[in-house]
């Protein structure tokens, strides 16, 4: 091989490694990402922040454009159960919890493309306004293929993801953001 | 493939990944944000506000969009505004609310929301950074790095009921070149 041959293939397969590993961990990666774990759902007190790194800021603008900072908003997403499996619109999930402490709050299902899941009933979400809870003050959603009812939410047969809006959080949330009792996702049947 | 003997190779391999790894990550939030802006400026053009309806599975200008706000977007350019930008709203639905400013990096550099607001609503001026104070001492000033950028009006639809009302009333919500 000449040369030339060989300092082009040398470039070219450093490009195409360094493109395959930016898909790989920023492209790829369904839901806004994060270093903070919760249960099965993941956050950033960097999202929309000037102080966020480099492969965050991506992250972001790739999968939560316009995310607002932690003072406004708090987000968390889920691309697993509680018990780490995959969510899959196939399957069924129940997904427990208690009122959430932030002025007002939503669990929003999206798509592997990060959009809306298209549904007949357009039953995209659960909110604080929209929610019905027990006589306990426990709320119990289901996350399923279609939804027509309320405490439903239509996840599409694909895979999909949850995010989770606290809307001008409590300061206890940015002070422990790993330790806030969010809801359970605990799948509840597949086919 | 003998590791000893090409292990010169690899290493620039490696070095090389490793550069276009950090050049995609850095520039990906710009390049994003361009198309965006782009994509929003279609309809009325920079500096003017577009109030979208309310999100549905067939929104596909942003991603993650919530379809309990209603969100207002002005995709603003500075220096096509002459410098300076005044973003001002009516009375704001009896709701939560909130302003927002992106930069051309896609960093939040501004947030405030109803509870902040004065009468119902917001007024300010947003210019670059690079230029001088505005005499004017009375308003509220921002300022952005960047000359293009975006400014989101979130609007919460608390019960859908009350949908006509709040979307007339974050309607009023505008963006427009200022002279001082």
């Amino acid at each position: 091989m000449t040369l030339f041959l060989k300092g082009l293939s040398v470039v070219a397969g450093g490009v195409l490694l360094g493109l395959f590993v930016t898909w790989l961990t920023i492209v790829r990666g369904a839901g806004m990402g994060g270093d903070v774990t919760d249960g099965p759902w993941r956050t950033s007190l960097l999202t929309g922040s000037t102080e966020g790194g480099m492969a965050l800021r991506a992250t972001i603008a790739l999968h939560g454009l316009f995310a607002l900072n932690r003072h406004e908003t708090i987000y968390y997403t889920a691309t697993t159960d509680s018990a780490g499996k995959k969510l899959d619109g196939a399957c069924r999930y129940t997904i427990t919890g208690r009122d959430l402490p932030a002025r007002w709050w939503s669990i929003t299902a999206y798509g592997a493309d990060d959009f809306l899941i298209a549904n007949k009933f357009q039953r995209y979400s659960v909110s604080k306004t929209s929610v019905v809870r027990g006589a306990d003050g426990r709320f119990t959603v289901t996350a399923s293929e279609d939804a027509s009812a309320a405490n439903q939410v239509a996840t599409g047969d694909g895979a999909f993801s949850l995010t989770l809006r606290l809307y001008n959080p409590d300061p206890s949330v940015a002070d422990d953001p790993a330790h806030v009792a969010l809801p359970e996702i605990r799948e509840s049947g597949c086919p | 493939m003998n590791l000893r003997e090409n292990w010169r190779y690899i290493v620039v391999v490696l070095a090389i990944a490793f550069g276009t790894y950090l050049a995609t990550v850095a520039l990906l939030p710009r390049l994003v944000m361009a198309v965006a802006l782009n994509k929003m400026s279609s309809v009325h053009g920079f500096n003017a506000m577009t109030h979208s309806p309310r999100a549905t599975s067939a929104a596909r200008a942003v991603v993650r969009p919530s379809p309990d706000l209603l969100y207002s977007a002005c995709p603003f350019d500075l220096d096509k505004a002459g410098g300076m930008l005044r973003v001002h709203t009516g009375g704001m639905p009896n709701t939560y609310w909130s302003v927002s400013i992106f930069d051309a990096q896609t960093d939040n550099i501004f947030a405030l929301n109803d509870s902040h607001a004065r009468n119902g609503g917001i007024d300010f001026i947003l210019k670059r950074s690079n230029t001088p104070p505005l005499a004017d001492r009375s308003k509220l000033v921002l300022e952005s790095e960047t000359p293009r950028g975006l400014i989101l009006f979130r609007t919460l639809i608390d019960d859908d009921r009350h949908l006509a009302a709040i979307d007339a009333a974050r309607r009023h919500a505008a963006c427009e070149p200022y002279k001082p």
